[in-house]
């Protein structure tokens, strides 16, 4: 029996092209990967973002309410008390829970208060609120880049050395 | 009749088709995830304003408690002079005993923020009553609204 007469080429790529297409290949990997590091870099960001905007307001309103024996003021510490500011710092792990190990540390809160004037009862303090994340961000030049901060005033029955006892 | 078969073909589309996927997918997530960062800086600047308005109401506040107290012993009608030449702006409102002083702040934005304290001359104590973010005014353009028939009994 006479079968029709197959030509099976079996000769493959050249050199020249397999290293073309691995190049090729390699290449777009390396793109691929960036994107991919870089989006999980945003996520990242956008979380601490956000977390850090509740965290300040949560920090804004307690100084409202003198909440100062609870969560999140009791775990600030002074650190300065110079020309009339008042810097009050906490360190937090990489799940926003307090610490007091440098090491573990990877946010920064400061709360910087100054008064600005006095009524008999009252004081109108200066307010500023920040949060510093203590290592680089993926392709950040920043050693210690702020992800967020707010400035307010707040007029307030209390005194400030009654305030940080 | 010859055929040439390549058996090479198939494995090189299938290779060029997961990259030009893996690239389509790792663009859409890129994308995604900066728009979710875009909607997270969002949300922080608006608590920024927000607390730019704050700080200034509560100057405000500081501002005529101190001319309240300052002028403790005056009568109602010269507080609310003292107070209308310190801000003409804010609405002052009189009563026997009662003085109920509002004031809006705007920012570059178009946000609002109203405030609303009542001073009692009785017990010469300034309080604040409201304090709250109003609503941007907006209007229907292109929504015509039909008389409706209102079933009444």
């Amino acid at each position: 029996m006479n079968l029709p007469k197959k030509n099976i080429n079996i000769k493959g790529f050249t050199l020249v092209e397999l290293i073309i297409s691995v190049g090729t290949l390699a290449l777009l990997g390396v793109l691929i990967l960036i994107f991919f590091m870089s989006s999980s870099d945003l996520s990242l960001r956008t979380e601490e973002l956000d977390y850090s905007v509740y965290h300040t307001n949560n920090i804004i309103e307690s100084i409202k309410l003198n909440r100062w024996e609870e969560n999140p003021l009791k775990n600030f510490k002074i650190i300065d008390i110079s020309n009339d500011n008042t810097i009050l710092s906490s360190l937090y792990d990489k799940n926003w829970n307090p610490t007091n190990e440098e090491n573990e540390a990877l946010f920064r809160t400061n709360i910087i208060l100054k008064e600005e004037s006095e009524n008999s009862e009252k004081s109108l303090y200066n307010l500023r609120v920040q949060v510093v994340r203590l290592k680089k961000y993926f392709r950040s030049k920043e050693n210690n880049p702020e992800i967020h901060s707010v400035n307010t005033s707040l007029y307030l029955d209390t005194i400030l050395e009654d305030m940080l006892k | 009749m010859r055929k040439i078969i390549n058996n090479s073909g198939s494995s090189s589309i299938l290779v060029v088709l997961t990259f030009m996927m893996l690239i389509i997918f790792s663009l859409l997530v890129v994308m995604s995830s900066h728009s979710d960062y875009k909607l997270a800086e969002k949300n922080a600047y608006s608590t920024k304003e927000y607390y730019d308005l704050t700080a200034k109401a509560n100057k405000f506040w500081y501002d005529i408690d101190s001319i309240l107290l300052n002028n403790a012993e005056k009568s109602i009608l010269e507080k609310l002079e003292d107070l209308k030449i310190y801000d003409s702006d804010s609405d002052l409102e009189a009563s026997e005993n009662i003085i109920l002083i509002s004031k809006s702040f705007l920012n570059s934005e178009g946000r609002e923020l109203l405030v609303e304290f009542k001073y009692d001359n009785s017990i010469k104590k300034l309080d604040l009553i409201t304090i709250k973010e109003l609503p941007k005014e907006f209007e229907y353009e292109e929504i015509e609204f039909e008389d409706m028939e209102v079933y009444t009994q």
